[in-house]
């Protein structure tokens, strides 16, 4: 459960995309009642993003919340987007890197004519390179 | 003749890079993004996938008339009087396809390969389109044909040069092939002078 990582982009009314990564090796997708918790933690998280993002005028706002062993990071997008992670106290400098990176994705998938802003991304190579993105920084053992 | 005509042949693609050096150029992205709203408008517009296509082709039929002209005289300006467009008058229509390539050349600056099917087709191949440089189709859309405009622009260019082809695109990196390609097919060869409009009853 707690190898299990909850990503979330959440755009002006609700999430636009939503994504979990396990570890390797470790328990296969974590039972009904805890993605529950995580999303609910996630979500309950939003408010403090909002407080944080007036304390700095960067884009990578760390770690706004702080529940159990639980921790959400968080990175404010110029377009008022939010990259939600809940992790359990991943190095800020792997954590800093995912964010960035898929910043950049998220740039290149709104430079798509067919993609509106703040809508739900549906797109399956966004989804594949995220992955790719949070193997690369996140899951290494 | 023969050998100045083939000698010409010869550097058309080299005239398509000096062309092109010359040309003020324009941001890419700012372009891509630029005809990516222009397909985003004619979709709210119309709807319809092949009306759409038609729309793109019908642009790009006017740009392609338009740009011949530039291309010829620009390339006769070029090779001090002995203009690529001329020494083709004579030619085959598979020949063509190296004006083809050097006018891609002068206005997009993409580097083109041509394949000769047989007398009257042959395929233009392009390894980038810079038009498609952050799309990605959308499932419910994968029947656009995106760079339809490239092909009515080329459409466009051989009537001016009295040839009425068909040119579609048969691959397309955003549809999952490695390269773009467009068959271009030679249906006629026009007939010297003013449309039907203009002959007398």
């Amino acid at each position: 459960m707690s190898s299990t990582l909850l990503f979330v982009i959440v755009g002006r009314n609700e999430p636009l995309y939503e994504a979990e990564f396990h570890k390797r090796g470790g328990a296969g997708a974590s039972s009904d009642a805890a993605t529950r918790q995580n999303y609910f933690v996630l979500h309950s998280a939003l408010d403090l993003v909002e407080k944080a993002a007036w304390a700095t005028s960067g884009m990578y706002l760390k770690v706004v919340d702080k529940v159990n062993n639980q921790h959400v990071s968080t990175f404010l997008t110029a377009g008022n987007v939010k990259l939600l992670l809940l992790h359990n106290g991943r190095s800020e400098d792997s954590i800093r890197h995912f964010f960035q990176d898929v910043y950049e994705l998220y740039v290149k998938l709104s430079m798509n004519p067919f993609y509106r802003y703040d809508t739900p991304i549906k797109s399956t190579d966004f989804d594949t390179r995220v992955r790719a993105i949070a193997r690369r920084y996140l899951l290494q053992s | 003749m023969a050998t100045k005509a083939s000698s010409t042949m010869a550097s058309a693609s080299s005239v398509g890079n000096v062309l092109w050096h010359k040309q003020s150029k324009v941001n890419a992205e700012l372009f891509a993004l630029t005809y990516g709203a222009m397909v985003g408008e004619l979709m709210r517009d119309l709807e319809k996938t092949d009306k759409i296509q038609e729309e793109l082709d019908r642009m790009g039929h006017s740009i392609g008339i338009r740009c011949i002209e530039e291309f010829l005289a620009k390339s006769a300006a070029e090779h001090q009087g002995v203009s690529v467009g001329a020494a083709l008058k004579s030619q085959m229509f598979t020949d063509t396809s190296e004006l083809l390539k050097a006018s891609l050349k002068m206005f997009l600056g993409v580097t083109a390969e041509s394949t000769i099917k047989s007398d009257t087709s042959y395929t233009i191949t392009l390894v980038d389109n810079p038009l498609t440089i952050f799309v990605e189709l959308p499932e419910d859309r994968s029947e656009l044909e995106y760079s339809q405009l490239l092909c009515g622009m080329v459409r466009g260019m051989l009537e001016m040069l009295q040839y009425d082809v068909t040119c579609k695109m048969t691959q397309s990196q955003l549809k999952g092939s490695e390269v773009n390609e467009m068959l271009i097919d030679l249906k006629q060869v026009l007939q010297e002078g003013a449309g039907e409009d203009y002959h007398d009853e």
